[in-house]
């Protein structure tokens, strides 16, 4: 009988897992080494043969104008996106930690702009960044502040900060639902015991708080390091990475170089160098989270 | 003394509501502005800061005419890729979560890796698949990607879901004689209808969003989803800037997954938090 049923259990779990394992090795495995053997060759998509080209591909992406500015915006989305989204998160998580009158609707409207698509997003901030007719212009010219009057989308200095204001309009409210899912996991004794002693809130805060939210950290951080990596959508709907090159990002780098130009081969490099960072950012959290499962079995 | 005490904390009270209505109208502002326009004839759009004179409906009917068709193209990819996915999901969650097996940690851990894995970095191999099995522009091969890449996530939450149901249930039904795929089937599914309605609204929310593979796998108005139909209306309309029409499309597109998250707010966000823990 038990034995039977140890059996059983076997073929069930080979059954079950068999279809979910075949998917991902056709469109996870596969794809990723395929991506690196595509990196080392010259390929424009249609051709026959692909040529083998050693590290070329590599040699020519690291002198490339467009891969320089791009690896340098996604460092900066890297930096600015990830600190901007996780403070505003977090700010906003403890102003609405206890619940006062509204407080449903004003996590409501912290949220809207997470649920929509950032297509819509980067069409509605278009429209307001638009310089002749837009909103922002507009009140800034009502309100007398001619001179911060910009070309938002349109100056290469400042374009990738503009696309980065409206990423971060959509991006702040997945970090604020994390971060109040974090803090109402801290045992309110604990802050109730602080206060009786008289504890004032920085010290609440760095004592309390700050150490508790150490999960919720790791998975924010991680979070929004996997959104700003991945950024594309708004940078092709807002400037399609331009004036010029000025605001492209690695992942628009890539479809650029494969899919405009046809050039697969440099593609294929891009996104394994792509990967690397990714799993530079994410591989420490993934063994963090790895180990807390671990732990809580 | 006492009144004062009462004084600072209804200051610091009353400064924390002016601080959310700024951070509220911040986030509310764009879908406002969005909406005035939309309801502008052509020759009041350019007056931004004022309200339409009349309710003009001509936009909506000009947006809904330039997305409708990808609006339906998208409810037929999304529907059977998401269904598809919380399925594989299942499958894989189930004996990771109850039949515990030598070697389920690492399953689990390739799993978790599969969820962070950007697209960007695999997108040249997934057109290429797609292409060579004669599946691009149509929606049979998005629901493969979007199944393939919903079900990490889905396994990961439905694992987490399926580890709170009891061992004694399944205990019980092989007692009575229920084999291990039947109790699948006819006990651990029905008792986690909760959580699958949850995944098919993630589900529905990322795939009803998703561009980046959409705008890869497919190329005619017959197939494109409402994310590709709506980019090339912003490019097409942002040179003779018919912003009126456009803010139409917006509103339809983004409709949907406004009005499941207002009428599912809990489940929508336990989703997203869940998701991540």
């Amino acid at each position: 009988m038990h034995i039977k049923l140890r059996t059983e259990k076997k073929i069930t779990t080979i059954l079950f897992l068999s279809l979910p394992f075949l998917l991902f090795a056709v469109f996870y495995f596969y794809p990723i080494g395929y991506t690196i053997f595509l990196s080392l060759h010259e390929w424009n998509g249609i051709a026959p043969t692909k040529t083998p080209v050693g590290l070329a591909n590599y040699a020519f992406i690291f002198k490339n104008y467009q891969f320089r500015i791009s690896l340098g915006n996604t460092i900066k989305w890297l930096i600015i996106y990830v600190s901007c989204v996780t403070a505003s998160g977090l700010g906003l998580a403890l102003l609405l930690e206890k619940k006062i009158r509204g407080s449903a609707l004003f996590e409501t409207i912290i949220f809207l702009p997470t649920t929509i698509m950032l297509i819509a997003a980067g069409a509605m901030w278009r429209w307001l960044y638009n310089p002749h007719y837009g909103f922002i212009n507009i009140a800034l010219r009502k309100l007398g502040l001619d001179a911060l009057t910009l070309v938002w989308l349109g100056d290469p200095k400042i374009a990738t900060y503009s696309i980065m204001i409206c990423a971060i309009w959509s991006g702040v409210g997945l970090a604020f639902v994390l971060y109040l899912a974090g803090l109402n996991n801290i045992p309110p004794e604990y802050g109730e015991a602080a206060r009786i002693d008289g504890a004032s809130f920085p010290q609440l805060f760095r004592h309390i708080i700050w150490p508790m939210l150490a999960p919720a950290n790791a998975v924010v951080i991680a979070m929004m390091a996997l959104r700003a990596i991945k950024v594309f959508d708004i940078v092709y709907v807002l400037t399609n990475g331009g004036p010029g090159y000025s605001s492209s990002v690695l992942a628009f780098f890539m479809y650029d170089t494969s899919f405009a130009r046809g050039q697969f081969g440099r593609g294929a490099a891009i996104a394994t160098i792509l990967f690397l960072v990714s799993a530079l950012i994410i591989g420490p959290y993934l063994l963090y989270s790895v180990r807390k499962v671990e732990a809580i079995r | 003394m006492k009144t004062r005490t009462i004084s600072t904390k209804q200051l610091k009270l009353a400064l924390k509501y002016l601080v959310l209505i700024v951070v509220c109208a911040f986030f509310l502002l764009p879908f406002l502005l969005s909406l005035n326009t939309a309801f502008k004839p052509a020759d009041e759009v350019s007056n931004v800061t004022a309200l339409p004179s009349r309710l003009y409906l001509g936009n909506f009917a000009a947006g809904f005419q330039a997305i409708a068709r990808s609006m339906l193209n998208s409810f037929l990819i999304v529907t059977p890729g998401s269904l598809l996915g919380i399925l594989l999901g299942a499958f894989a969650a189930y004996p990771l979560a109850q039949l515990r097996f030598k070697g389920d940690t690492v399953v689990y851990f390739i799993m978790l890796a599969g969820m962070y894995i950007p697209f960007s970095t695999i997108l040249i191999p997934l057109f290429l698949i797609i292409r060579n099995i004669g599946l691009y522009d149509t929606y049979v091969g998005l629901w493969l990607v979007y199944t393939a890449i919903a079900t990490p996530y889905m396994t990961l939450i439905l694992r987490n879901f399926f580890a709170t149901i009891p061992e004694e249930l399944r205990e019980a039904a092989t007692l009575d004689g229920c084999g291990l795929i039947k109790y699948f089937w006819r006990i651990l599914l029905p008792v986690s209808q909760t959580a699958l309605a949850a995944c098919f609204i993630l589900n529905f929310r990322s795939f009803w969003n998703e561009f980046i593979l959409a705008l890869t796998l497919t190329r005619s108005h017959e197939f494109r989803p409402v994310t590709v139909a709506l980019q090339y209306f912003v490019n097409q309309s942002s040179d003779r800037v018919e912003w009126g029409p456009l803010m139409g499309a917006v509103v339809f597109a983004i409709a949907p997954t406004i009005i499941v998250f207002l009428l599912f707010k809990k489940q929508f966000v336990r989703g997203f938090v869940g998701m991540y823990k």
